[in-house]
């Protein structure tokens, strides 16, 4: 159609509105522009930038001090003359010049020809080579030969030449350098005094160019588009590209960018020192605060391998607020959040960030083990909440219930918490298949197993409903009683139950053969009591008396109360002492260990420890005084109000004429009164019992009080008919049904799930579970059929006809099965016939990433709204009232409640974290208002445990943390070798509660010293070779830590223990303590303090004094035996009488010998007052602890290699001896080295080379360990530190220096009475001990001169057992 | 206030938002005061005032949206304090009107209904401009619900609510075009568009408002994108799918038909039908009238059957699927929690059931694994005959009966093969509302139930 100038809208118009909507374009294409410059990255870096420059400004204004510009001043002063100098030397500097100038000419060209010369040789040599291979004649080949030979001395003498001249040359420069020496100097120093300042300023200038070019090029660098072009301003990646995650149903490699926000997160000092620390940045400026763990290169975790995310979660690409899924806290901080960068909860995203108090969680990804986590000789307790996690996990036993499999087949996914097999055929399964790996953990409580010796039937039930009543700091949890069992229905059950669990294990205990002590034995309980504390039994129990209050052992349980729980008379005292002194007996697998505790003779009395340590702890027993076991009463179901009054008969419509009777306020399900029949004419009708229904009479006979009325019911039996009148709307009506019990109700309860109605009716009629003749056939047996419960109720044989009695008792044998098969005792207890059940909870080795859809969270908010509180207050309101108070800014609000109300709202909004807060908090209330539609056997079961609100975070944290999802391989703490052997061996140490009694590192006490009062007694020429030694085996410490007290006084950091405490009586001036140093300390480069020197110290001087790790029962036992025990005079006695700390013990016993020590323990100190117990350890485990010791010191394991009983160390040995000594008596060195230990210096203390010590008088002569399992025990290093020094390794010690050099020796004609010889001949000795003692048999060797030496000690090898005070030990 | 209520009705962001979109239906007001006080006129006496003009009742009108617009916006204490909200009798008359599938079904019928009968009163422009203010106002007031606000503030159901203004304004152009024609019809005037000229202005009248439009809605999608980011749901799952799991809403229509059809039929036959039956309208349609202009009086059979499918059959489908069908494909009132713990009986019994089992007293004849195929084939019709009987009356013996009644003019104007396929298009369309009947009153699932086969209708 052709153009015509027609048109239906106004152009004009049209022009007007595509202007206007152009503008508009155009604007929001800038809109669009704004936002994206806009972005929160962008800003954070640009005030990054200028926190940068105001950093180095600071730091440049540190140097704007007068010394420093003194400095530079004086530097160029220094500067300037050295030039003048310069300059008066001219003449002969120029002169040098020019020859130097000269001699580099020559040294070119000399360097030239030796150059050509070479080549002209090389070219002669392959001449010669070619002539060779062309088998030219001889002539011609000796012809090339003397080419050869003279192109080779040109080449050899021009190089010589060129050697000249460039000496020449040197020295010449080295002249012309002395000329201007000065001024290089000067030179050098100012740059230096100028250096810090340049870095800094370049820094800077690269930030804020001085140029204005530079600087108006950076600002055009950042203007929009322009800002695409390599800016400078940019996000930052990090490509933890081997550290997968899984988004949707992929898994891609991790790409962090929150560097790009966190601008200074990895930006550290040297030394790993925060350049941003926490104190003076706020977020999103900081350094990480944990720079040795974190980020840095020289961390475990660099950034860029790493990542961040791996750790925290979120999602790693966001780079704004909220995209990067950052989690708050507590409400508080997340509604800051939302006024500051309105942000919200992102429910969707699967791995929101962990919020700070559950950050530790993601360690568990990948370190299985947690216990490195917790004790690290290099970080140490880096995640104390995941461990004590762990810790709560272990001692409490959760993983009786719910399975932690740290396996899927052999590959790992998280840490491993699972029951070892209980049985021989599951441990034949394990170990027949390679893809299962067996679990390892005990059943934390005790066996059951022949509970019937140790606590009467009453206690069990007792103690079920309730442990922490008889013993408030037991760890078992309560079943009973919880919030989802306060109706009618657990008013009536719940006795039931627990009677029947009772009856079931003391039915079901197997019988024991138990010991008693020697007929006639006279226990002595103030003996038991001496022997209680003294014998270890403290390092893992405690015990509320006076004298124990100081020691709080919680390894063990707390044994005050134990009188009473155990069997009256005989049979408690027989059980305990059995248990006492040989705790496998009763539970093969026990934790507790065999003390030795056998009976000993003291003089003419045989004492028998076991026995009086069993009477002393019984010693109040009386008779017990617990409620006998509840009676399953006839009853109809009905909860009645305890006075019916005429205003309540009101309240329910009933009239006076009607009123009377009892007031029905609660019914149960499955009881009598909901089977009951309602009389409707000549019909009986289907009609429950209801509340509000008032019962007149019962069978006719008037009911008038709740208590008349169960006498009535008593009367009849289960199964009864009953009629009763009942008020109901005011109108009396007629039900009937049949009396029944709480017991029969519950079988029949339990029952109804397998039989039918009908069947139900039978079983009580016939009173047997029905069953078929095929089940009693010969070769059968009623348990292949009946795999359930139910066998408690089948008869023994097909016709068997048994009393009601027996019935009743069958009914209960089988209700208390039922209750520990649903209650899941036996994850905890060995129960007989419970040994191959399932664990009955959820398994949780995935829990972390568990669909929160799974979870049933039902009423909790209803139920934290309105109650929620132990008081039955409401937990919402409290916490809404705390939340309140922070977002206020008022002070005083707890941080454990503001994570509470993260939790709170996390439960309510079906988040994990609060779903395990409150199911930890109290198990049940996630029944609250449910327990009224859900059947008596469906309610919740989990216990309620005593954990306060730490440990519930503690735990949860650990919770979180499994996730199944291992990164991979390569980045799981799996290590073998020496971190492996540390891994497993705390892992033991806790296990086996090792450090109950052993210190295994010394308490480090930090002081102020005066340094000038220090004397350091030099070391001698002849301590150095065993000083460098020692080194080895007791690494120095640094002792000055570099900080000062107020006073002034530098700090002083050292290991060590008090000798003697001042008197509390006196003034805090005059207080001081003995202190005696464990450890070598380095105070400085000339001064080094040796273990055992005692320093006095003020007690206002002492800054820290630290615990060390273990030893509590060393540690409470050290200052209560001076004086009190036989021998022990002073605090360093009774370190001799204590357990001994482990520390070092790696570098001193050889690991096989550990390893069966551990295994069977032998007695090897006659100073201890107590015997190192054998523990129910298994081969790997004994091995495993054995190796951690010397893992842990850093030495060889498994295997030593010892020296001295190689056939070359003994033959050097002997070389050295014939050329020192040729006139020795003794001809051979070995020989000579057994006389001097067996001298009079050694056999004093020890028994050796067949001569015996007894012990008379412990005062004077402290018996040493046997000298013969020295070659086996202890490492010859050890050893010869040890005899040269014996203070250098135990400061308490009573073994003197028994060669100090320069000193007499006493055996003058050995080694020519060298002490230093006959010290290391005591070691050569000590290790070919068998050897010597084979070929030359009991020696004494009295040197010439002393007269008839020993003679006590000759006549002791005779002598039996020698005779102590304190036993066996 | 309890900071720890997840769900608050109230927060002062909402406050203050709301004040906001107060304030601008203030603006609108205020022009249409300026626009009525123009061309309202006034009233003759009005409370006593003499010439009183009507623009004063829309200048009262703004002032009292200015007041709540400041109200709002200046509002800065406890939000859970704030008491323009609405009432909670309200919100419950509403829940138990919108989540039961009979009244919500009822009621978009009786508004239809209301629509075509009431055409020429409401969309008068004053009745539209209240009706609009009027839903304006309700979406305000019903923001201050937290379980509607979570629904229809979701970034992703903000398109619906828009779309849903779009098909009312257009609705309300068709009624009001086609009323101004009907009745210059009525009075022998010429239609509007006939006044134009025959001519199709291409350039610059369509190409260049084309070009406007385009530019237009670039911006208008910029300003969206940047004011509504998309949300990040829910992540993939192959073991896990979102409760509910919707269609994209375009499709919520189609969906709905799952509740009441088996899938075949719902998401194959007649999907299928009314896209063919869509391309079929301009051969089916005989009515030479209405061609080139809006009317309504000329082509009622047409629009309203169109309108029928189109309003309460499509778009009320959609608005049911994307607002009221929540976890488990349960129905929810407007303001109601979605809880997922929610249940309704769906105890359906198929037509077969009712006739042995109910009526005969009879086990269901069913097929057993051995017998051969014609006895399989005997025993299902033997089951299902009522079932077979009844959709075969329904699809062969309604047309002829049809068209000797109702449709007897149609019949005779547009032939057999073309009467069929009208026949046929407009009883599938009454399959739906028949199904949901049947339904409600029967709790009928199937009327023919072959499960064997996969054949359910």
């Amino acid at each position: 159609m052709p153009a015509t100038d027609e048109y239906w809208h106004s152009l004009p118009r049209l022009h007007k509105i595509f202007a206007v909507s152009a503008i508009v374009l155009l604007g929001t294409t800038l809109l669009m522009m704004y936002k994206d410059e806009s972005r929160s990255w962008r800003v954070y870096q640009s005030q990054a930038e200028e926190l940068r420059v105001e950093k180095l400004d600071r730091e440049l204004a540190k140097f704007t001090n007068e010394d420093h510009r003194a400095k530079v001043l004086a530097a160029e002063k220094e500067v300037q003359e050295a030039q003048a100098d310069v300059v008066g030397k001219q003449s002969q500097i120029s002169e040098t010049e020019r020859r130097l100038n000269e001699l580099q000419g020559l040294v070119q060209i000399y360097a030239r020809d030796a150059k050509a010369a070479n080549a002209y040789r090389d070219k002669a040599r392959a001449d010669y080579d070619i002539s060779v291979r062309d088998e030219v004649p001889e002539e011609k080949l000796n012809l090339d030969y003397q080419t050869f030979k003279q192109k080779e001395e040109e080449a050899k003498e021009k190089a010589l030449q060129s050697e000249q001249k460039v000496t020449e040359y040197n020295a010449v420069k080295s002249e012309l350098t002395a000329l201007r020496e000065r001024l290089e100097t000067a030179n050098g120093d100012l740059t230096k005094a100028q250096a810090d300042v340049q870095a800094l300023e370049e820094q800077k200038e690269l930030l804020r160019p001085s140029n204005t070019l530079a600087a108006w090029k950076r600002k055009f660098k950042e203007l929009p588009i322009i800002n695409g072009f390599n800016p400078h301003l940019k996000i930052q990646y990090d490509w933890a590209s081997e550290l997968k995650q899984t988004l949707g149903m992929a898994k891609v490699s991790r790409v962090d960018r929150c560097r790009t926000c966190h601008v200074n997160i990895s930006d550290f000092g040297a030394g790993n020192i925060a350049n941003y620390p926490k104190a003076e940045y706020a977020e999103p400026f900081r350094s990480h605060p944990n720079a040795d763990l974190f980020l840095t290169a020289t961390s475990p975790h660099p950034v860029t391998t790493f990542g961040c995310t791996i750790c925290h979660d979120g999602d790693g690409s966001g780079t704004a607020f909220q995209t990067a899924e950052h989690t708050a806290g507590d409400p508080a901080v997340a509604a800051k959040w939302a006024s500051e960068h309105d942000w919200h909860k992102n429910h969707f995203w699967e791995y929101p960030m962990f919020p700070k108090q559950f950050i530790e969680s993601s360690c568990l990804k990948c370190h299985h083990n947690v216990v490195e986590l917790g004790v690290n000789d290099k970080f140490g307790n880096s995640a104390p909440k995941l461990f004590e996690g762990y810790s709560l996990i272990r001692d409490y036993g959760c993983f009786g219930c719910h399975e932690i499999n740290g396996y899927d087949g052999t590959r790992p996914i998280g840490p491993d918490l699972r029951l070892e097999p209980q049985t021989a055929e599951e441990i034949a399964k394990f170990e027949n298949d390679p893809n299962q790996i067996a679990g390892r953990m005990r059943k934390v409580g005790p066996s059951l197993r022949h509970i019937k010796e140790k606590v009467a039937p009453e206690f069990i039930a007792y103690w079920t409903a309730e442990p922490k009543r008889f013993r408030p700091t037991t760890r078992m949890p309560q079943f009973f009683g919880q919030s989802n069992q306060h109706d009618a229905m657990a008013a009536a059950l719940q006795p039931i139950e627990l009677a029947a669990i009772s009856q079931f294990l003391t039915e079901k205990s197997q019988p024991l053969n138990l010991d008693s002590p020697a007929t006639g034995y006279k226990p002595d309980a103030a003996r038991g009591q001496e022997l209680f504390s003294k014998r270890g039994c403290l390092a893992c129990h405690s015990r509320a008396n006076e004298e124990f209050k100081d020691i709080h052992s919680t390894f063990g349980p707390e044994l005050s109360r134990i009188h009473e729980k155990l069997r009256p008379g005989e049979a408690g005292f027989k059980w305990l002492y059995n248990w006492i002194r040989e705790p496998s007996r009763y539970h093969p697998r026990t934790r507790m260990p065999d003390l030795f505790l056998d009976p000993y003779q003291d003089g003419e009395t045989t004492i028998d420890p076991a026995a009086d340590i069993a009477a002393y702890l019984l010693k109040d027993a009386g008779e017990p005084k617990f409620p006998a076991l509840a009676q399953s009463k006839p009853y109809l179901g009905v909860e009645l109000a305890e006075n019916f009054t005429e205003a309540d008969a009101r309240r329910q419509g009933i009239t006076k004429e009607n009123f009377g009777g009892v007031l029905v306020i609660e019914t149960m399900p499955g009881s009598p009164t909901d089977r009951a029949e309602k009389k409707s004419g000549e019909e009986w009708i289907a009609t429950p019992i209801e509340p509000g229904d008032a019962i007149l009479a019962v069978n006719d006979e008037a009911v008038i009080s709740p208590e008349q009325f169960q006498e009535l019911l008593n009367k009849l039996k289960s199964g009864d008919a009953v009629e009763l009148t009942v008020v109901r709307l005011n109108q009396k009506q007629v039900f009937r049904t049949q009396v029944s019990s709480p017991l029969d109700d519950l079988v029949r309860l339990y029952l109804s799930k397998s039989l039918t109605k009908a069947k139900l009716e039978d079983l009580f009629e016939e009173q047997r579970f029905p069953v078929t003749a095929e089940m009693y056939a010969e070769g059968k047996s009623p348990r292949e059929f009946l795999k359930g419960d139910e066998i408690e109720l089948a008869p023994r044989s097909l016709d068997e006809k048994i009393s009601l009695e027996e019935w009743e008792h069958r009914k209960m044998i089988y209700v208390g099965r039922r209750t520990i098969s649903r209650y899941g005792c036996y994850g905890c207890h060995d129960i007989p016939e419970f040994e191959t059940a399932r664990p009955i909870g959820t398994a949780l080795q995935d829990w972390g990433r568990k669909d929160t859809s799974k979870l049933a969270y039902e009423h909790i908010h209803e139920f934290l709204h309105h109650h929620g509180e132990p008081d039955g207050s409401s937990t919402e309101e409290k916490l809404a009232r705390v939340v309140k108070h922070a977002q206020a800014g008022n002070e005083g609000v707890n941080q454990q409640d503001l994570d509470d109300a993260y939790l709170y709202e996390s439960v309510i909004s079906h988040g994990r974290a609060g779903f395990l807060w409150q199911k930890l908090r109290d198990p049940r209330s996630y029944d609250y208002m449910k327990t009224e539609t859900k059947g008596w056997d469906e309610r919740l079961r989990m216990p309620k445990f005593p954990f306060n609100s730490e440990q519930i975070e503690a735990i949860s944290t650990f919770v979180l943390g499994l996730v199944a999802d291992p990164p991979a391989p390569q980045f799981l703490y799996r290590p073998d070798g020496v971190a492996g052997a540390k891994i497993e061996g705390e892992r033991l140490l806790a296990k086996f509660n090792c450090t109950g009694c052993h210190m295994v590192e010394m308490p480090v006490w930090e002081f102020g010293v005066d340094l000038d009062e220090i004397q350091a007694p030099p070391l001698a020429e002849s301590d150095q070779p065993l000083f460098e030694l020692f080194k080895k085996l007791k690494p120095p410490m640094k002792g000055l830590t570099g900080r000062k007290l107020p006073s002034g006084e530098p700090i002083m950091r050292a290991t060590g223990y008090a000798q003697q405490f001042p008197d509390p009586e006196d003034d805090p001036e005059d207080q001081l303590y003995s202190f005696v140093l464990w450890d070598a300390v380095v105070l400085n480069e000339e001064q080094t303090l040796m273990p055992g020197q005692p320093m006095p110290i003020a007690a206002t001087s002492i800054h820290s004094m630290g615990e060390g790790r273990g030893g509590d029962l060393a540690k409470w036992l050290i200052p209560r035996l001076p004086g009190k025990e036989r021998g022990v005079k002073d605090i360093n006695e009774a370190w001799q009488a204590a357990p001994p700390p482990l520390y070092r013990e790696g570098a001193k016993a050889q690991t096989p010998w550990l390893y069966q020590f551990l295994k069977n323990p032998e007695q090897l100190r006659y100073t201890t007052v107590l015997r190192m117990p054998r523990f129910n350890m298994s081969d790997a485990e004994a091995q495993a602890l054995a190796n951690y010791f010397a893992a842990v010191d850093g030495t060889a394991y498994p295997y030593q290699l010892i020296q001295q009983h190689q056939a070359e160390y003994q033959q050097a040995e002997q070389a050295e001896y014939e050329k020192d000594y040729p006139d020795a008596k003794e001809k051979n060195v070995l020989n000579a080295s057994w006389l001097v230990l067996n001298g009079p210096l050694c056999r004093k203390c020890h028994s050796v080379g067949g001569n015996m010590v007894t012990e008379t008088d412990p005062s004077q002569v402290k018996r040493g360990p046997n000298l013969q399992r020295v070659e086996r025990r202890i490492r010859p290093d050890y050893a010869k530190v040890w005899i040269h020094n014996p203070k250098w390794i135990l400061p308490y010690t009573s073994m003197p220096q028994n060669f100090p050099a320069g000193g007499q020796s006493a055996m003058a004609e050995l080694f020519h009475g060298n002490n230093l010889r006959q010290e290391a001949s005591t070691v050569d000795a000590l290790f070919n001990y068998t050897r010597l003692i084979e070929s030359l048999g009991p020696t004494t060797y009295n040197p010439p001169g002393t007269p008839g030496a020993e003679p006590a000690a000759a006549s002791s090898a005779t002598t039996p057992a020698p005779k102590t005070d304190g036993g066996a030990k | 206030m309890n900071s720890l209520n997840p769900h608050p009705d109230l927060t002062i962001g909402v406050i203050h938002g709301l004040g906001w979109l107060y304030l601008l239906l203030f603006f609108l007001d205020f022009g249409w005061t300026i626009r009525s006080f123009k061309q309202d006129g006034s009233f003759h006496r009005f409370a006593g005032i003499e010439h009183m003009p009507k623009a004063f009742l829309w200048a009262i009108f703004s002032a009292f949206l200015f007041l709540l617009a400041a109200t709002h916006l200046t509002y800065n204490s406890d939000a859970s304090a704030f008491i323009i909200r609405l009432p909670l009798f309200f919100k419950d008359a509403v829940n138990l009107v919108i989540a039961n599938p009979v009244s919500y079904f009822v009621l978009s019928i009786v508004v239809f209904a209301a629509m075509i009968w009431l055409r020429t009163w409401w969309v008068q422009p004053t009745v539209a401009w209240v009706l609009f203010n009027l839903s304006v106002l309700f979406l305000a007031l019903s923001m201050t619900d937290f379980d509607f606000r979570q629904i229809v503030g979701k970034p992703d159901n903000v398109p619906i609510v828009g779309m849903l203004y779009l098909v009312g304004f257009f609705t309300w152009l068709y009624f009001y075009k086609a009323n101004e024609n009907d009745r210059r019809m009525a009075q022998g005037l010429p239609v509007s568009e006939k006044s134009l000229s025959d001519q199709v202005l291409v350039w610059p009248d369509l190409v260049y408002s084309e070009m406007i439009c385009m530019i237009l809605v670039a911006a208008f999608l910029i300003v969206w994108g940047v004011a509504l980011p998309a949300p990040l749901e829910e992540p993939a799952s192959a073991v896990k799918t979102p409760n509910p799991s919707k269609a994209p809403w375009y499709f919520l229509g189609l969906q709905e038909m799952l509740v009441y059809f088996d899938p075949w039929m719902a998401g194959v036959v007649l999907p299928s039908v009314i896209l063919v039956g869509l391309m079929a309208i301009p051969y089916i349609d005989f009515n030479q009238s209405g061609n080139g202009y809006y009317t309504f009086n000329q082509r009622k059979f047409a629009v309203i059957t169109f309108l029928f499918g189109f309003l309460p059959l499509w778009v009320a489908m959609i608005v049911l699927g994307t607002f009221i069908r929540g976890p488990n494909w349960n129905m929810f009132g407007l303001y109601e929690y979605w809880d997922v713990h929610k249940l309704e009986v769906l105890n359906n019994v198929n037509l077969s059931d009712y006739f042995w089992l109910d009526w005969l007293k009879q086990p269901l004849p069913r097929p057993l694994g051995g017998d051969s195929l014609a006895t399989q084939i005997a025993v299902i019709l033997k089951r299902e005959w009522l079932g077979l009987l009844a959709v075969a009356v329904y699809l062969f013996v309604l047309p002829p009966l049809m068209a000797v009644t109702i449709f007897k003019k149609f019949f005779i104007r547009m032939g057999f093969i073309r009467y069929m396929v009208l026949a046929n298009l407009v009883l599938f369309m009454a399959a739906l509302p028949l199904k949901m009947v049947l339904r409600w009153v029967f709790t009928l699932k199937y009327i023919v139930a072959i499960p064997e086969w996969f054949f359910n209708i």
